[in-house]
Formats: structure tokens, sequence, C-alpha cells
């Protein structure tokens, strides 16, 4: 696809909760390079959300071991907000709700801040109305959820789609979408899918982090990885994720007693 | 009447008041050796005290605030419960400052003015009455010493009133040394049209007794928003207090804004309210001062069917502040409503309390009361004091309360960071939202829409200090 | 008579007293330091117990009544009551059989089960009757555990260094003017230790009983859990009716080491005075207080008080150890003449500690009921939480209900919530159950069975279900 450096080169990571807490991933590799869509599946408990959280740099997990390049630069050693501004963005699972704090004033603080640190010129309130405008109607989304606080009071696919609406707005580099399609509609997924589709290009790259198939069949991906127990256990094209969805991940994780059976 | 439980081991030395010898201020007893603070007081009141004839309706007035005042004596932290987490070292540990007997020109900028676009109605400067501020169209306010005789008997028998019913000492003790009183009377069915400012300023190290008697009548209207400000590097006390009747239909809707950029001051602030038929009180009160020491006592009685009354405080308190509000809310009549919000941000070594009463008498039959007070600690030595208190005595009554305690969200700060925004400027961020939404309701009111700006461009100003 | 005359016939009566008290069934009324040393040297008690006796009589004569609580009562005539009150056979019963039937009739009556069979087959039983221990079950049993379950004079026998460690910790006799006074007179109580690592095996039960017009009850509970060990006590109070008022002034204490449990239960129907006059009564002035000394102990309070002509009672924890827990779940009935002023109080000071209060106070006739309740997160209580509900419910037009909680946080990573609500009974409510063919008492007891639901589920067993029944009755003919 491309001789440059990955835009995400992981390397033996290992990870665990902050503070001497339970350890989750144990040596995980993915090298993810621009123009492709990489959906990372597993059963629950595998690591899935954890590898979001250790890219965006959540304080709750503690890297302990491993490498993380993001455009050749050591990512582990970015601030959060650092991140952000280079150009990774993680869509929470959980977009926690902030009332009190007015969505426009947010998104274009956000938005400021990446220019500001890219050195590029900031837009004031009026330019950055307009250039919301033509942010809505990839999600499609009303005028007035940007009056409301930013996912105060959203429903499930509300918040989901103003995930996107800040991918808009941002437009990152990585992206990391976190069970995006968790607690969607259908009509809400295809929006979702649509917005994420549009927003991709040829120097982009997204990781879908999900639990089900149905989420690929609107965002094809490039690879299809397996995660269990902080591991990648196996990865292929779209073809295995049609695979797991009908067989399972059970066939994929060790079970002691069945092996014994088979002796 | 006291109501501790058990009470804290003191860790500050505690006041004691019974060094202050009623006997003594009254001249009985002079061997005793005062304090300077005492002293200082003594000699301000003394010439009150003096018994006489000929005395004018307003002498009358303060003559019988500093007996009221020698009657309650200073408060008692140990004994009365609404003093108990009130430090006033600040003020009694020296004497009074001197009233400044002459106008220096306060170098405030006039911040409000030219936020609300609206003239300052009236400016008291180092607790100065300014006499020439009398009767015009745009300055509705009136002395009481000006009033026209008839007026004069009915304002002093209602301040009268109010004075031998109140048991705040500081209350009594601001009647009684200040040199007058401004009167508002908004006659039936007038709305006064645009809100009225009022500065209360001090330039330079002095005491202000600021009073206002403002009489609402049927269906009358205004809104009065009294900014409070001092410049650095002086002491002030001011002890301010606001008497308000409405009659029926009447609304009132009246803001302080409490902002002293000087640390030495001691502000006491009193509201009195009876709210008649349908009338409606709202008072909203924001502090950011630096000031050593704010209370804010409220009394708000409904006395009259579906009477209404909206309390609400913002608190922004940082460096070595202690920050009081008080309310004591009587429903004394069927179908009254009554909401308090009170929200305080307690940064760096400040301290805030929340002391609040709602009492339904056996009239208050169907009342609707709610009352949250919510507190954010924002460092190691901030703290905060909650005293929500509900006494019923209706059967059919609504009242609800709540209080909570917590610090910022670091889910929240966190969501805020991965969108690229700093951590300091997420704080700020989030910290101004726990207000926010309070704030907003200044929105709803006519002719002071911008104020909501105005105070959270103070707020940003403050946290970012 | 002179002061020097009274104290000389208090004298008198004591050296009389004190020779005939071995026969007799009491003291004579009055208190004196004399009456303090007589009551200690009746219970054979070492010196360090008369010291502590001693020194909290002296400090109590130093001291004031407390005024702070929403109750109204005339000045307590200290010198008529009767400190020392036995029955005429002090013999331990082994069998609740033996032991007073009006007691058993009135439980019967209230639907607890303490008939012998079925008390016996799942809990231990000290019951306390007037001033001296009648009767403790299955000690044999437990005693095969390492758990002491006796009166505390039999603790003070067998296990003075247990008493002497543990007593006055929790509530020092200098603490306040009635756990002071019953630090010098205290006549009986339990005493329960739980060795390290055991679960108790079975609930420990104390019933306590005023039967003596006159007699004060100043009882004394001492439970020591220690690590690793859990236990589930329950306490219940009955005396028949007088038309005077009597004191009961109880001091409890609870101690939990590290990793312990102690839930310890309370349904309290002492008699609640004349429902048409207000005469007679308990004053029900009682300190009980459990310190969660070690690291991840708790202590759950539930209480369900339903009698008394005045309650004054604020069963609390110190949440010392870190990670420790301190619940606090009470249902408090005033109804006619009653006056009750209850709550809790949660003092966190060890890190991670957590604390809950659910009351639910009931107010019916012209009674006055008071939840009072304090929460303190010290500066070192790191990561403290509590959560606090308070509902009232009010039945009638003539009663009181007040809510005070006092809350007072100096560490910024605390979180606390306290929500308190006030409701009635409506006539709609009541309309409503009547169109379905309920009658008015069944809905009254329904919706206030319900109102109080989230305490009864804390109570131990078959509790729950009585505790709705006994409101019940309380609340009979309480809507017109």
């Amino acid at each position: 696809m491309t001789n440059q450096a990955p835009l995400l080169q992981i390397t033996n990571l290992h990870a665990q909760v902050a503070n001497g807490g339970q350890k989750i991933l144990n040596g995980l590799n993915l090298t993810v390079n621009a123009g492709e869509i990489h959906a990372i599946m597993g059963p629950n408990g595998s690591g899935k959300s954890t590898l979001s959280k250790v890219l965006a740099g959540h304080p709750s997990i503690e890297v302990t071991a491993g490498e993380v390049l993001y455009k050749g630069q050591n990512l582990l050693e970015l601030e959060p907000n650092e991140r952000a501004t280079a150009g990774v963005f993680l869509a929470f699972q959980y977009p926690i709700e902030l009332p009190g704090v007015n969505n426009t004033t947010f998104l274009r603080m956000a938005y400021n801040g990446k220019q500001k640190a890219n050195d590029l010129p900031e837009l004031d309130e009026a330019g950055f109305a307009e250039f919301l405008k033509t942010k809505l109607p990839l999600v499609e989304m009303k005028d007035d959820y940007l009056h409301r606080c930013v996912n105060a009071g959203f429903s499930g696919g509300e918040k989901k789609r103003n995930e996107i609406l800040q991918m808009a707005v941002l437009n990152p580099c990585l992206s990391i979408l976190d069970e995006t399609d968790s607690g969607l509609d259908i009509d809400a997924l295809r929006i979702v899918a649509n917005g994420v589709n549009q927003l991709m290009s040829a120097d982009k790259a997204i990781l879908l982090v999900t639990h089900y198939q149905r989420l690929l069949d609107y965002i094809e991906p490039t690879f299809v990885h397996v995660l269990a127990n902080g591991q990648i256990v196996t990865s292929g094209d779209k073809s295995l994720a049609l695979e797991l969805e009908a067989k399972g991940y059970d066939w994929l994780l060790p079970h002691p007693q069945q092996a014994e059976v088979a002796v | 009447m006291t109501m501790t439980l058990t009470p804290p081991a003191e860790t500050t030395p505690v006041y004691e008041p019974s060094s202050l010898d009623v006997a003594s201020l009254l001249g009985a007893n002079l061997t005793t050796v005062l304090s300077p603070f005492e002293a200082s007081l003594e000699a301000m009141l003394q010439p009150l005290l003096v018994t006489g004839a000929n005395k004018s309706p307003l002498q009358q007035l303060q003559s019988q605030a500093a007996e009221r005042f020698m009657t309650l004596g200073l408060p008692n932290r140990k004994q009365q419960e609404a003093w108990k987490f009130i430090d006033l070292k600040p003020l009694v540990s020296k004497p009074l400052p001197a009233v400044q007997s002459h106008l220096e020109p306060c170098r405030l900028p006039y911040r409000l003015e030219k936020a609300l676009k609206l003239p300052v109605t009236l400016t008291v400067c180092n607790g100065n009455f300014p006499k020439n501020q009398s009767p015009q169209a745009a300055a509705p306010w009136v002395l009481f010493s000006q009033l026209e005789e008839a007026k004069q008997a009915d304002f002093q028998q209602w301040l009268a009133g109010k004075t031998a019913q109140e048991v705040d000492p500081f209350c009594v003790l601001g009647r009684a040394l200040a040199e007058d009183i401004w009167t508002l009377d908004v006659p039936a069915n007038t709305a006064l049209e645009k809100p009225l400012v009022i500065y209360v300023n001090q330039s330079q190290t002095s005491m202000a007794f600021p009073q206002w008697a403002v009489r609402m009548a049927e269906n009358a209207s205004a809104t009065v928003v009294v900014s409070c400000s001092s410049e650095s590097q002086l002491q002030a006390y001011i002890q301010a207090c606001a008497t308000v009747t409405l009659a029926k239909g009447a609304t009132l809707n009246w803001v302080y804004l409490v902002n002293h950029t000087a640390e030495n001051v001691v502000q006491l602030l009193n509201t009195r309210a009876t709210v008649h038929e349908n009338a409606h009180f709202n008072l909203f009160a924001v502090n950011a001062s630096n000031g050593t020491l704010l209370r804010h006592s409220m009394d708000v009685d409904l006395v009259g069917q579906e009477a209404n009354a909206t309390l609400n405080g913002i608190t922004l308190a940082t460096g070595k502040t202690s920050v009081h509000n008080h309310v004591r809310l009587t429903h004394d009549a069927e179908n009254c409503q009554s909401s308090q919000i009170f929200k305080a941000v307690v940064g760096d070594e400040a301290k805030s309390e929340f002391d609040g009463s709602i009492f339904v008498t056996t009239n208050g039959q169907q009342t609707d009361a709610k009352q949250l007070s919510k507190n954010m600690l924002l460092s190691n030595k901030a703290k905060a004091f909650a005293r929500p208190w509900l006494k019923i005595d209706a059967d059919d009554v609504k009242c609800s309360h709540g209080t909570t305690v917590g610090q910022l969200d670091e889910q929240q700060v966190f969501y805020l960071v991965s969108r690229g925004i700093a951590p300091e400027e997420a704080r700020h961020m989030l910290t101004l939202a726990f207000v926010v939404d309070l704030l907003s309701q200044l929105e709803n009111v006519t002719g002071i829409e911008a104020l909501k700006t105005e105070c959270l461009t103070l707020f940003q100003e403050k946290l970012a200090h | 008579m002179s002061t020097t005359q009274t104290i000389d016939a208090i004298n008198q009566d004591y050296q009389f007293g004190f020779t005939s008290a071995i026969e007799s069934d009491a003291f004579p009324k009055g208190l004196s330091e004399d009456v303090v040393r007589a009551i200690s040297a009746k219970k054979g008690e070492p010196d360090f117990m008369l010291d502590f006796r001693l020194k909290s009589y002296h400090q109590w004569l130093t001291m004031e009544p407390p005024t702070w609580a929403d109750v109204d009562y005339p000045p307590i005539d200290f010198q008529d009551i009767i400190y020392y009150s036995a029955p005429k056979s002090v013999e331990k019963k082994q069998s609740l059989d033996e032991v007073d039937p009006e007691l058993l009739a009135t439980f019967a009556k209230l639907g607890i089960p303490l008939s012998e069979q079925k008390r016996l087959s799942n809990v231990a039983v000290d019951a306390v009757f007037d001033s001296v221990s009648i009767a403790t079950t299955f000690k044999k049993d437990l005693a095969k555990h390492g758990v002491i379950f006796c009166s505390l004079t039999e603790a003070l026998e067998e296990h003075p260094e247990l008493v002497k460690k543990y007593i006055g910790t929790v509530v020092p006799a200098t603490d306040n003017y009635f756990s002071a006074l019953n630090s010098a007179v205290f006549t009986e109580g339990s005493f329960v230790y739980i060795p390290e690592g055991v679960t108790c095996p079975m609930d420990l039960s104390t019933y306590f009983r005023i039967n003596t017009e006159g007699t004060g009850q100043f009882e004394r509970t001492l439970i020591i859990a220690d690590k690793g060990s859990k236990v589930s006590y329950l306490e219940g109070c009955t005396a028949p009716k007088f038309d005077s008022k009597q004191l009961h002034a109880a001091v409890v204490e609870l101690i939990a080491l590290d990793d312990a449990e102690i839930k310890y239960s309370t349904v309290q129907n002492w008699f609640a005075g004349d429902p048409k006059t207000g005469a007679g009564g308990i004053y029900n002035f009682v300190t009980k207080r459990g310190n969660c000394k070690g690291n991840r102990s708790r202590i759950f309070w539930t209480q369900v008080e339903t009698g008394s002509a005045i309650t004054w009672k604020y069963p609390s924890c110190i949440l010392t150890g870190d990670d420790s827990v301190g619940e606090f779940y009470s249902v408090a009935l005033t109804n006619h003449f009653q006056q009750a002023d209850t709550g809790t109080k949660m003092i966190h000071l060890g890190k991670n500690t957590r604390s809950r209060i659910v009351s639910k106070g009931i107010s019916a006739g012209v009674s006055k009921n008071s939840y009072r309740g304090s929460v303190v997160i010290k500066p070192n209580a790191e990561n403290a939480r509590n959560f606090t509900q308070c509902d009232s419910m009010l039945i009638g037009q003539t009663c009181h209900a007040n809510t005070y909680p006092y809350i007072q946080v100096e560490n910024p990573s605390a979180n606390l919530e306290h929500e308190a609500t006030t409701s009635r009974i409506s006539e709609d409510q009541l309309f409503y159950f009547q169109s379905r063919g309920i009658p008015t008492e069944e809905a009254v007891a329904t919706l206030v069975s319900g109102f109080c639901q989230d305490v009864f589920n804390e109570l131990p067993g078959e509790f729950a279900a009585e505790a709705g029944k006994l409101l019940a009755i309380k609340l009979e003919n309480s809507v017109g």
C-alpha cells in the first residue's frame, strides 16, 4: 500500500489496571498503515477496550512493557491532549455526559486547540458555526444538538452520533472506535457507519473495536483480528468476521479439557 | 437554642464573646478593659443609647436598633448553631475602621454598567450617603430622612416592627449605625422599566452600613442589582441590610454580586423579605469575593397564599475566604412555593457553609418547597459544611432537600483532554459547568440577561488567577 | 431538710440498705456516691470497675442535661429513681418458660416468635429483667465456638481483662450527660466476644424489660468482634404500663477489629405513655456507638423505634479503620404524644471509608418526630463516601416532622449525597384503596410498610414481617 512508516505500530504491549491491578494486555503486536481499517474483535474481557484506553492515554491503565509508535513517534510519551492534537481520536464506548458544557463551545475549543497545536488558523464563533454546519449532515444531526450540553440527556444513539461529529470536526489521522455499534438501532447504525465511511481516506486509518459482525456490514475492514487473553490470537480478512459470527470465539480459545478428550 | 450533637474539637481558637460586657458598653462599669473592637463599638453606640426627647423618626429607629443590639449581644459560637462555623476574628480582633467623612472618588471600573448597558442608579462609596442623589425620575431611591411625613411614619412603623423581631445582632447593629436608609416605594401596578443598579464600593479603609427598605405595592415589579466591591490593600467592614415587603401580586428580583479584590474585608449581608399573596421574591446572590468573611443571612416569610420565593446562590471561594449562606424560609400560608439552589466551588483554604432551614407552619398546607446545596471541593484544605433542615408542622406538604459534596469528575476531565483540551483548561471548563446552569437563570430576568456572561467572565478570571 | 441532712439520710439508707439488700429486691430511691459504691459492691466488681463508676459519677455531677434535642419534658428528679432492682429470684433460669409469661404474651401479640421452641431453635437469648440478667440460653453451644455471650456481671467475673480493655473506649464516661449517668450506675447488660475468624453460629438476642414502677433501667452492652469475625445481634425492649415516667439510659458499645462485622438490630417498643393523656411512658435516652476500629470492618445498625414517650438516640459509627463501612437503617414511628429525636453520626477518619444512612420517620397524632444526623469527613479520610436518605411521612394535621442533618466535609476527595423528602398519606391514596375494597387501616399499614421497606429489608429473618405488623398496631385508629 505505502512505503511510509506505519501510522500505528504496537510492539509487545503489556498493560494492567493502574496501581498494580489485573494484567490485561500480554504482549500485543499490531501494525496499522494509512488507508487501512482494522477490526479488533474478541470475547468480553479479552482486552479490546483496554487497548483503546491505552492508545488514548486513559489514566486507569498502566503500560508495563512494550512500545507504541504513532507516525514513528512514541505515542506513550504524549499526554492525552497531545495525542488528540496530534491526530489520535477515541470514540468512547460510553461517552460521558458533561452537564453545563455547551456542545458548540466544547467543539470549538477542541478544534481551535488542535489548530493552534499545529500552527493553523483558529476559527472565531461565527466562522466555526459556518464550519460546523457543513459537518452536521454527516451524522444527520439537527442544529439544536449544538445548543445542548455535551451528551447530557442524549439517547444512546445521539451520544454515538455526537462522537462521530467530533471525529468529523477534529479530522483525526487515527480513529479508534470503541464498540461504537453497541446500543444502536439499525437506523442509527447506518447513520454512524455512513459518517465514518465518509471521513475515511487514504491518509487515515481506523481501528474498529467491536463485539459483533454487524458493524462490519457497513464499514468494510481491511483486516480482522481476534483478541483473546490480551494478545491477538488470529488475523484474517473480512471473511474471518463472518466465520466468527457463525462459530463464535470458543474454537479460537484454548480449552484444556477438550484437548484431553481429543488425545 | 443550640443544636449540636457533640461539638467538634476546635482547632482554631474560639472567639469568646463573653468579654463583651453589656454593662460596660452602657457605661455602667468602665473599669473593665475593653478590647479595641469593643471600645470602638462602644464609642459609636454610646450616643445612640442616650435617652432624650425630640428624636427624629430616623433617630428613633437607630436608638431602637442600638438597644436591640445591646439586648442580643454578640453571637456566641459555642451556644448558637448559626454562628458555630463562623470565625468572627477578622472583625473583632481589631478596632472598627473609621467612617470616612469625605467622599473619595471610586476608581473601580464600572464593569456592570458596561456589561449591562445600564446607568448606575446609586453609588455608596466608603459608606457615604450621597445626599445629592435625591428624588428624581432616574433614581427612584429616596432617603428615609427625606421622605414626606406620612410615609416616614409608615416606614418607621414597619422597620421598628422588624427591628423588634430581629435576632441577628449584626443586622440591628447595621441599622443602628447607618446614617440613613434608602427607601424604594414602588406604587401599585407599576413596573420599573429598567433594573436599578447599586454600587457599594470601598476605595479606602472604611465601614459601610447600607440599608435598603423596599416596599412593593400590589402588582408592582422591579429588578435591583447590587454590586459590592473593593480595591486591594484596604480594610473594610460592610454591614448591609435589605428589608423588603411585597404586596399581592408584586415581583422583586434582587441580585447581589459580591466581588472584593481586597482580602481584609468582612461583609455581613442581611435580606429580610415578607412575601404576600401571589407575590414573587427572587434573590440571586453571586459571590466571587476575596474578602476574608462573607455571611449572607436570608430570612424570607411567605405569608400570603401562593406566595413564591426563589433563592439562588453561587459561591466561588478561594484563598482563605469563608462564605456562609444562611437561609430561614418560612411557609406560613397555603399553596406557597419556594426553591433554593446554592452551589459552591471551594478551592485553596476556603470554607463554604450552607445553613438552610425550611419551616412549614400549620398554615402552610400544600407547601411545595425545594432546597438543594451542591458543593465542589477543589483542594485539600477546602472545607464544606451544610445543614439543610426541615421543620414541618403541616401534613399536606411536598418538601425535599438535597446536599452533595464532591469534586471534579476525572472521567469528565479525561473526556475533554482526549479531545485535545489542556487539563488545566478542562478543569476550569468543568468547574464553570458546575455553576452555569444556575447562572442561566439570570437570563430569565429582563434587563440583566448579560449578567450571566459577566459572571462567567468573572469566575474564569478568578479561576485562572 | 437541709442538704447535709439529706446526705445523712441517704447514707443511713445506704448503710441499712447495703446490709439488707442481699435479701431485698431493690435499693431505696436516690443517687449518691454511696449508691454507686453499693451497686458495685453488690455485684462484687473488681476495683477498676468501681473506679470507672466513681469517675463517671463525679463527672456527671458537673454536667447539664442536653437541651439541643427537639424534645420537651420536665426536669428529671434523679433522686426519685430506684437505681437497683432485682426480681425476687435472682437465680438464672434455664428456660424462657420460667420467664414472665406476660412478656411472652406481649411478643406473641406482636407476632414476634419468642415462643421457647421457635426461639431456641435459632436464637440465643439473654433476657434482662429490670436490672438483672435472667436467663442466657445456648451458652454452652456458643462456647464450643469460643463465643462468649453472657451478662456483663458474669463477664466481669470470668473475663475481667476483656471488659477492662474495651469498656468506655467507644462511649467514654464523659461523652454526654446520660452516658455518664449510665457509666456510674449501670446494673446489667450483655457482653459478647466473638473470637478471631469465627462467624457466630446463631443470632444473639437480648430482651429488656422494665417491670418495677419507679425503676430506672441502666443497662450496658459491650460487643467485641475480633479479627475476621461476624455476629448479628438483636435487641428487643418492652415495659408494662405505669402512670409515671421511667428513665431508660442505656449505653451500647461495639468494637469491630480488622475484617469483622457486627450487625445490631433493635425493635424498641417501650411503653409510650397513655394515648389519650400522654401520662407515663419511658424516657429512652440511649447512647449507642460502634467503632470500626479495624481495617475493612463493618458495623450495621438497624432500628425500629416505635415505643417510648421520648426517644433520644443516635446509634453511630466511628470509621477509624481504612476501608471500613458504617450503615444505619432506621424506622422511627411516633403517635399520640410521643417525641422522638433520633438519627446517627458517621465520623469518617480512615481512608476509603463508606457510610450509608436510610431513615424513615412516621409521625401521627400530636407527636413530634425529628431526624438528626451528622456526617463528618475528617481531613485524613481520603475517598470517603456517604449516602444519606431521610424521608418523613406525616399522618394527620397535628403532628410534626423535622429533619436536622449536619454535614461537615474537610477532605476534597469525599463524595457525599444527602436526600430528604417529606410526604403524607393522601386522602386520594386511601380512597383508591377503599374503592378496591381495602379498609383504611389496612391501606395505611400497607403504605407505611412500603415506605419503610428499605429498612425492613435490613432486619434479620422474620423480624422484617414482624416490624410491619408492629407498626400497624401502633398506628391503629390514627386515620379518622
